[in-house]
């Protein structure tokens, strides 16, 4: 469904990414886990439109989005979930999901709307509250609740447990896998490794802006490189 | 009490102008962190092709519904020839120079300004251009209070157009796309807004209602230059500032305020000071209170 070939970014005279190469299939969830600056936002701003690539090709369903612009790539069926969320904070929670389905026919935001409701309960209850005023947990539930009203074929997730408190994680990861149930094949960058690793099917390990590992995430999960630097064991 | 409520009047009408040519700088800020310095210039233009297009109409329509039909037509025209130019301005001169320093944009938008003022010399002439009478004054005395018919028109119509900016923006998908971006223009893209297209439109709107505003003016006075948008554009800005730049309802709030200070200070005190009072007005909003009545957040150096 999504693939990345020797993706590279630069932000000046900074490498960020490079030469990344990254597969996700159909239906699947996949993790891209390494420490703060290894380069995993830019990969998935990339992805979305947000950065160029200086060079390398990104394939979604077979055809290079590389160069395409970022409303152009949402239309396609990719949302990203920002990561410290992004929300609209001088809209309300409704106006937010109505930004969400930006692309979409009335009909459809409405039963996107009920889609939302079913997956994280809060946002009902909030529904004409200005979201600013929301926690961040809360936000978080509302971004990803915005990102699947545009009803993507691949969703992208950067950090979604950053800074959020560990009940709100549970229910958040458990939202993105019944989202995955549905069969909306998802990419998920984490800082948190035990998190990430527990809820996907593959992982890469981006180290400095390169890929230094790839396996299936209970594999990773033994290996003792990833267990000293990303479990905290060995 | 009489002379108060004569100057409030006055005061509101010249306010309302004001807060239309505001509600250009502030929407314009709101989605590019801009000061659009040519706003004051697409005023001018506004006034100018009123001014042509009636001279191509006179005469066709006689004085049909007592000028108001011509007046809604040179409004109409205005407006849309407006919107053209400040889709133009953004796509020519800003756009190039969107991801520069600030310092750049602002010495774009100072650039732009002159050019218009000085093409619009060139071209118009620098002489003063006598506005047609259009629709023909009539005075009403209510209680000692004199009003004119132009300025109910002034005041209509410029209530017509924030009604209808506010309700677009409030309950259309557009506006809502609009607030999006004014926000975190990337966020709004990956929602699916195409920004450019959001911003073009902004500077379309913003100066379709300076244009109205050129408009309204000219029915009340009738003299027209090409520096008129000058004293205006920077007024207009001293009001978006005052009411908080980036907000909408604090443009219009700005506006009303900077009108019926003006009208107070000349009604009350001398007309000499009426000009100044306007910049009085910025210093002491600067140093007491930078984000303006209604806005939040900080204020960014330009």
């Amino acid at each position: 469904m999504l693939e990345l070939r020797s993706l590279s970014c630069r932000y000046g005279a900074v490498q960020a990414v490079s030469e990344a190469n990254l597969r996700v299939d159909a239906g699947e969830i996949v993790t891209l886990i390494g420490a703060n600056g290894a380069g995993k936002s830019t990969t998935l701003k990339a992805i979305a439109g947000l950065v160029r690539p200086e060079f390398g090709d990104i394939l979604f369903e077979g055809t290079s989005i590389a160069r395409m612009p970022a409303h152009q790539i949402a239309a396609a069926g990719i949302s990203l979930v920002p990561e410290g969320r992004a929300i609209f904070a001088n809209l309300s929670v409704l106006e937010n999901l109505e930004m969400g389905g930006y692309l979409r026919k009335p009909a459809e935001i409405r039963s996107g709307l009920e889609h939302v409701f079913a997956l994280f309960p809060r946002l009902q209850e909030r529904l004409q509250q200005n979201s600013g005023t929301l926690s961040g947990g809360e936000q978080q539930m509302l971004a990803i609740g915005r990102a699947l009203m545009a009803k993507p074929r691949l969703l992208l997730l950067d950090e979604p447990s950053l800074g959020i408190a560990p009940l709100l994680v549970k229910a958040i990861y458990a939202g993105i896998d019944a989202i995955n149930r549905e069969g909306v094949t998802v990419l998920v960058v984490e800082q948190n490794a035990h998190l990430a690793l527990k809820h996907s099917r593959r992982a890469y390990v981006l180290e400095t802006g390169r890929i230094v590992m790839e396996g299936p995430s209970a594999e990773l999960a033994n290996e003792p490189r990833v267990k000293e630097a990303y479990l905290g064991e060995g | 009490m009489t002379v108060f409520l004569q100057q409030l009047l006055n005061g509101l009408s010249l306010g309302s102008i004001y807060a239309l040519v505001a509600l250009g700088y502030t929407m314009v800020y709101g989605v590019l962190r801009l000061i659009n310095f040519a706003h004051g210039d697409v005023y001018m233009l506004g006034a100018f092709a009123g001014y042509y297009t009636s001279r191509l109409l006179h005469g066709h329509l006689g004085a049909a519904g007592g000028g108001l039909v011509e007046a809604g037509i040179i409004l109409m025209v205005s407006m849309v020839a407006c919107a053209g130019v400040g889709m133009l301005i953004e796509r020519l001169a800003y756009r190039p120079v969107r991801r520069a320093s600030r310092l750049t944009i602002l010495i774009v938008a100072i650039g732009v300004s002159l050019l218009i003022e000085n093409v619009a010399q060139m071209v118009f002439g620098a002489e003063p251009k006598f506005f047609p009478q259009i629709i023909p004054e009539k005075r009403f005395d209510w209680a000692g209070v004199v009003f004119t018919n132009q300025q109910i028109l002034v005041l209509a119509t410029a209530v017509v157009l924030m009604i209808g900016l506010t309700l677009f923006i409030r309950r259309t998908r557009t506006g809502k796309a609009m607030r999006a971006v004014a926000h975190n223009p990337d966020a709004a893209r990956l929602m699916g807004v195409n920004v450019n297209f959001i911003i073009s439109l902004t500077f379309a709107i913003g100066s379709a209602l300076a244009a109205a505003g050129g408009i309204l003016v000219s029915l009340n006075q009738p003299g027209i230059d090409p520096l008129m948008g000058l004293m205006t554009g920077i007024k207009a800005f001293v009001a978006a500032v005052l009411g908080g730049i980036g907000s909408i309802p604090g443009a219009v709030l700005g506006g009303l305020l900077l009108g019926m200070a003006e009208t107070f200070v000349a009604g009350y005190g001398s007309s000499t000071y009426r000009d100044a009072i306007a910049f009085l007005i910025l210093i002491v909003i600067l140093l007491l209170k930078p984000a303006g009545l209604l806005g939040k957040g900080q204020v960014e150096k330009v």
